[in-house]
């Protein structure tokens, strides 16, 4: 019965997912792209989280920091990137 | 009441949080499709996704501790890192599209931000001169 | 005894956040699932009291975490956040509502 529910949620996310897509597909702008990945990296890790759930495993737990540092990052580097040019900038003065 | 029967009862509640969670995801991507501009798409995306992400997260670190007899402690701090860094991560990315001038939706009521932002545009040009 | 109270200042801003999480959040998705969107979107300005850095990212990222609103920016002397709301009602004053909550629980945890 969990199993069945756990299922369903898991189908939903995927969903979820494929509706992030269609944004970052056709998004107008660089930053509607960026969130809607955002977004992905973050049901992702949802999912991953889901799947431990119904195999009663704690072995992708890992994978949950991982995506989701990853993403935060990803998120940050580009969102400095459309606002400066730039991502990294040498120099003290601001 | 059998505590067999109990067990299933929790652990049937456990899966509706996750469920409950799959579903805010689901209508925060709705939301992602339908609103107009990127800020308010990052409203949807940012935070009602966040909302069930949450959910599904704290329903699964419940089942693992309850039924498992396991605290995750990776799970907790994944929880703690997605609170964290989804209020940052949306700040950034409105900014950043604020600056790179994406334009408000044209049914917006007002911009407060507009004069503020062209004055730090002048002095950055007089400052690069 | 004072460590005690400001220990009862924390858990009750964490209180007050995740309720406020929560009713907006529901608002947000009730105005997604709406047939037509009807959202008067729109930047406001706050002027806020909160004078050190650690104050004002606490609130600017309390304020992004609750739906319906999104810190877009704040003034180099960090005394004004300026923040994008999804639904901006004349009759009521949102940066007010804001500042009484928010700001008001912040100062009880950090003084």
């Amino acid at each position: 019965m969990m199993e069945t529910i756990l299922w369903i949620a898991l189908g939903l996310l995927a969903v979820a997912i494929l509706g992030c897509l269609y944004r970052l597909l056709l998004g107008p702008s660089i930053a509607d792209r960026i969130a809607s990945l955002d977004t992905i990296g973050i049901l992702l890790l949802s999912m991953v989280a889901v799947i431990g759930m119904v195999n009663k495993t704690e072995a992708y737990f890992d994978l949950i920091l991982v995506i989701g540092i990853l993403t935060f990052i990803g998120t940050t580097a580009m969102a400095r990137y459309i606002e400066r040019g730039i991502v990294l900038e040498s120099g003290a003065d601001d | 009441m059998n505590p067999e029967l109990m067990t299933k009862i929790a652990e049937i509640l456990l899966g509706v949080v996750v469920l409950l969670g799959a579903i805010i995801a689901v209508i925060s991507a709705l939301g992602l499709i339908r609103l107009q501009d990127v800020y308010l798409r990052s409203h949807a995306a940012t935070k009602s996704a966040t909302l069930g992400v949450l959910f599904i997260l704290s329903g699964v670190f419940l089942y693992f501790w309850i039924f498992q007899h396991h605290f995750s402690l990776k799970l907790l701090l994944g929880i703690l890192f997605v609170f964290l860094t989804s209020p940052v991560a949306g700040h950034l990315n409105a900014r950043a599209a604020y600056r790179s001038g994406v334009a408000l939706w044209k049914g917006s009521v007002k911009d407060a931000l507009k004069e503020t932002a062209q004055n730090e545009r002048r002095e950055g040009e007089q400052k690069n001169r | 005894m004072r460590m005690l109270r400001k220990v009862w200042a924390i858990v009750k801003l964490l209180v007050l956040f995740n309720k406020e999480l929560l009713v907006s959040g529901i608002a947000v998705l009730i105005e997604v699932i709406r047939p037509r969107i009807k959202v008067r979107p729109g930047i406001i300005r706050l002027d806020t009291e909160l004078k050190t850095d650690f104050e004002i990212t606490l609130l600017a990222c309390l304020i992004c975490l609750t739906p319906g609103t999104l810190t877009l920016d704040v003034s180099r002397d960090g005394s004004t956040l300026f923040i994008h709301a999804m639904n901006i009602n004349e009759s009521e004053d949102l940066a007010a509502q804001i500042k009484n909550s928010f700001e008001k629980a912040i100062l009880e945890v950090t003084r």
